[in-house]
Order: structure tokens, then C-alpha cells, then sequence
């Protein structure tokens, strides 16, 4: 399926070859009121929301959310557009779209999208009631686009891992990510010569900028291990003894550490939170389409075992950090954010 | 030696310290030391090394004593140069080599009779490493095994025990062991 933009609608926003799954709904921008009159019930008013990270949206390199909006049988429909750092230039984008806040369907730019979306990153654009934006939407299911195409000069040649070097997460912002992580669960200040918490790694390439900082940084412990089997026993020491901990590795290290995350983090009921990079992602796919099976059945095999994950690939994902590290300590159990591009 | 006179006498002399039993140790530690502070490495074969190491970084002021077995060793060696390279100073790792993998069968492990584990242990950088072959040297050497600068690796030559994990299941499941040892750790600290 195809989401094709307004022919003239606006010169801006160049949408193409983006797929649409989850949903066998043909898309046109040009009529969004008959996309809801294909998911929504009846009377029902929602809005489907299409998230994507970084290369969607006319304001390009902050990422954004784009949803249709409409309401079944009523012919009413838009295109809003909402950047993951929603501004004044996605108010503007919406003014230019003709897009307005109307008493029947309000509408706001948001700039918490990335709080909203969870690890499917996906998120709703405000649109009717509560009552009618939930079950507008998650009953129906949701459509997302696999990949979207915008004619952004972001896009560019020059850019690193798929991405431009100024997109590329810097090392110093993820390692206090992490200090934020665990100052979050300390119940107590670090004691003289005590680590704020630990960070075991078995190297990793997209992480290896992080690893480096992490080698001069004078709050955290990192110590290398021989392999993600040990990583996940050692963090289980750490936690009994009360310390904070997190692993970064690698996909392949996961693959090969399974039977230790299984009796360590499922069984033992041990908090294990890992940052794993993805090797080898393709920035135009999601991670589920790759061709390399590394890259492929890295999430579904967290989904076999319950594990809670989610993708981080800007700086408005940084906040996963802390928060995944919170839910494995809610949890008793692993969870993991995949590093799907390689840091600077 | 058999390895449930080894336990009792790690048991006399282990003070307060953090144990760390595995595999065939598990039932006889569980029995002849109850009340020791304790979490056993079960479920996840080789990784007795990795988790006593743990414990020892975070709990630097107290001794840590991994009972650990050959075949289980052999399949995480790499946590020799691990545990050698974070260097605890309170880590004693204590090898019963019995030759077998007795929990699954007695199967010989890989070139049975051959392996040096505590030379092993000192080319990959532990502090202190030695093999005990008699009970009476034990008992002697084990309160400065317990108390010299480590890591330490004792490699013990020993018979098979008298039970394993299979003949002798029970305990706590990992999941309550590991929340006790924490609770009890937290409220000591």
C-alpha cells in the first residue's frame, strides 16, 4: 500500500513508496475522510497516527508524526503534522495544510510525541474526546508506514550509517542518559569511591563512541567482559549487592547470551536492562524488514521471551534510556533499547 | 577429597562471607550451611564465576567465596580473564575438579586429568592461585585462602558428591534467593 501525497497540496511534503501494514487500507492525503470511513465505525471519530523517526515530515530532521484525521461518513479530514520537537514550524506546517483546531476535531501540536508512543513509537495525534481518540484508533488498530521517502535535504549523501554526523546520537548525552537511569533507582547518594552504577560491555561498534567516553567518565564503572553470558551473571551480582548496572552489547552477543538472559532475567527475576546495538540496520527499514537476520529477529526474540524493548536512534529517543531501565527495575526482568544507529 | 568434607570446612571457616555454590555443591551446601548467605548458580551452567564476581564489586568490603566445578568453569573460561581483569580483592574462587560432568551422567569433561585450572587462573592474571589435594592441607590453608589479597582460585582435587541437583532438587527457587540475599544485603549495609 501506498501513501501518495496531495497532488499540489503542498510543495513541502513529498511523500512516496511508504507501505502501509497492519492495516490493507489504501491511502491518498487528498481524502482522509474516506480512510475513516474504511477504520472507524459508524459515528466513531478518531485519528490515525503515523509515527516515524527522523525521515518523516516536512520539517525533516526532527523526526515526526503525521496523522490523518476524519471521522466516518462525515467527509471531514486532514493531514497534521507533528514534529518529535514540535514547534512553531509544525503550527505553521498545519497552517499551510489549512489544517485547523476546529470545536469538532482540536487538534495541537504536541511536543511530548515521544513520551506518547511507547516502543512501537507510535502516537496519537489529539484529536475529539479522549474516549474518541482511544477507541478510534486501538480498536481499529493502527497504521504506521515502514518507511517514508521526503524529498528532505537531510537525506543527502554525506551522512554516516544513514544518517547525517549532526543526527548521530553524541556519546556524552547517552552517558547521562544512563547516570539519569540510575540516579533515578538509587535510594541513597554513592558512598566515597562507590561508582554512581556499572556498565558491562562486551564491545559493540555502534555503541563503541559511548564505550569510549565511558572509559574517561569518573561516575561510572565500566568493565569489559569475555562474554554476554558472563555480563548477565555479573549484573545479577551487582544487583544483589545493590548496585546499579546496565550492559551494552551486541545483537550477536544477545543471540548467544539467550539461555543466561533466560535463567538470569526471566527465572532469577533479575533486573537486566541492555543496550544492544543493532549492527548493520538499514536506517531506510525497520528493523523487522532487514534482510539480515541479525538485524531481523533481534525484537521478535525479545517478543518470545516477554522482553520489553524499543528502538533509539535520536536524541528525542534518549529518554528510553531511563525509562527502560526503570521498567526492568518494575518489572524484575530484562528490557532492552536497541541501538539502531551508531553513536558519535 | 570428598566434597562435602570440603563444604563443612569452608563452612567453619568462611566467616561472613558471600557464597556462591554451583552444581554439585548446591544440595550439600544447602544442607551443612543454611543459614549462609547465599545464592546458588542453577539454570544457567558456567555462570557461578560471573555472578561471585559481581557480588565482590559490589560488596567490596566483604569476602566472596564461588564454589564453582570444572565443567562448569570450562563453559564460561573467558570469566578467568574477567574476574583477572576487574581484580577483586575479596574474591575466592574455589574449583572443585572432580573430572566429570557428574549432574548430567559422569561424563568426562575435556581432557579429563590434563587441565591446569589454577595455572590457568594465574595466566590470566589472578592474584593468588594454587592446587590443594588433601583435606588436612585444606583446613590449614583456608583462613588465608579467605583472607589474602585476591582474586584467588584454589583448584581441589575431589571425588564426586554424594548428590546433584538431580538426585537432590528442592531449595528456594533463583527468583526468592536472589530477593533474600539482596533484602538481607541492604539491611546489613
Amino acid at each position: 500500500m501506498l501513501i501518495e501525497g496531495e497532488e499540489g497540496a503542498d510543495e513541502g511534503l513529498h511523500l512516496s513508496g511508504a507501505e502501509v501494514f497492519e492495516q490493507g487500507v489504501d491511502i491518498a492525503l487528498r481524502d482522509a475522510g474516506d480512510i475513516a470511513d474504511e477504520l472507524l465505525g459508524e459515528g466513531e471519530t478518531g485519528a490515525l497516527a503515523v509515527a516515524e523517526e527522523g525521515r518523516v515530515g516536512p520539517t525533516g530532521d526532527g523526526g515526526g508524526l503525521l496523522g490523518i484525521n476524519g471521522s466516518a461518513g462525515g467527509g471531514a479530514g486532514g493531514l497534521a503534522v507533528v514534529g518529535l520537537e514540535a514547534g512553531d514550524a509544525e503550527a505553521a506546517e498545519l497552517e499551510n495544510l489549512g489544517i485547523e483546531s476546529s470545536p469538532e476535531f482540536p487538534m495541537e501540536v504536541r511536543d511530548d510525541i515521544a513520551d506518547l508512543g511507547g516502543e512501537t513509537r507510535e502516537a496519537l495525534v489529539e484529536v475529539g474526546s479522549e474516549e474518541a481518540r482511544l477507541a478510534g484508533v486501538r480498536h481499529r488498530g493502527t497504521v504506521r508506514t515502514r518507511e517514508w521517502r521526503v524529498n528532505a535535504p537531510t537525506m543527502a549523501p554525506g551522512r554516516m550509517c544513514g544518517m547525517p554526523e549532526n543526527e548521530r546520537i553524541p556519546a556524552p548525552l547517552i552517558v547521562e542518559a544512563l547516570k539519569a537511569a540510575f540516579r533515578g533507582q538509587r535510594t541513597a547518594p554513592a558512598k566515597d569511591g562507590e561508582p554512581l552504577g556499572w556498565v558491562l560491555s562486551v564491545p559493540d561498534t555502534h555503541q563503541r563512541s559511548v564505550i569510549a567516553e565511558l572509559e574517561g567518565d569518573n561516575e561510572l564503572r565500566l568493565l569489559t567482559c569475555s562474554t554476554e553470558d558472563e555480563a548477565n551473571a555479573i549484573a545479577a551480582g551487582l544487583y544483589i549487592g545493590g548496585a546499579e548496572v546496565a550492559l551494552m552489547i551486541q545483537h550477536a552477543g544477545l543471540y548467544a547470551s539467550v539461555n543466561t538472559l533466560r535463567g538470569v532475567g526471566l527465572d532469577g527475576g533479575v533486573p537486566l536492562f541492555a543496550l544492544v546495538g543493532l549492527l548493520s540496520r538499514e536506517p531506510e527499514l525497520e528493523p523487522e524488514e532487514s534482510p539480515r537476520s541479525m538485524v531481523r529477529f533481534a525484537g521478535p526474540l525479545m517478543d518470545t521471551f516477554d522482553v520489553p524493548h524499543a528502538l533509539l536512534e535520536t536524541r528525542d529517543d534518549l529518554g528510553l534510556i531511563p525509562e527502560y531501565y526503570a521498567l526492568s527495575r518494575e518489572r524484575s526482568g530484562p528490557a532492552v533499547v536497541f541501538v539502531g544507529r551508531e553513536t558519535a | 577429597m570428598r566434597p562435602e568434607d570440603v563444604l563443612r570446612a569452608i563452612n567453619e571457616a568462611r566467616g561472613d562471607a558471600l557464597v556462591v555454590p554451583t552444581m554439585t555443591a548446591v544440595p550439600a551446601w544447602r544442607t551443612i550451611a543454611p543459614e549462609a548467605p547465599s545464592v546458588a548458580c542453577v539454570g544457567f551452567m558456567g555462570g557461578a564465576s560471573s555472578l561471585g564476581l559481581g557480588l565482590a564489586l559490589a560488596q567490596p568490603e566483604r569476602r566472596v567465596i564461588v564454589l564453582d566445578g570444572d565443567g562448569s568453569l570450562l563453559m564460561q573460561l573467558g570469566s578467568l580473564a574477567t574476574v583477572a581483569g576487574a581484580a577483586p580483592e575479596n574474591y575466592t574462587h574455589v574449583l572443585f575438579a572432580n573430572g566429570v560432568y557428574q549432574t548430567s551422567g559422569s561424563q568426562g569433561i575435556p581432557a579429563s586429568g590434563s587441565v591446569d585450572f589454577a595455572g590457568m587462573a594465574e595466566a590470566a592474571g589472578y592474584a593468588f592461585t594454587t592446587r590443594i589435594d588433601t583435606l588436612e592441607e585444606l583446613r590449614i590453608r583456608l583462613p588465608e585462602l579467605l583472607s589474602v589479597r585476591g582474586p584467588v582460585l584454589v583448584e581441589l582435587a575431589v571425588e564426586e558428591a554424594e548428590l546433584t541437583p538431580m538426585t537432590a532438587p528442592g531449595g528456594d527457587p533463583l527468583r526468592v534467593q536472589v530477593q533474600q540475599l539482596r533484602e538481607r544485603l541492604a539491611g546489613e549495609g
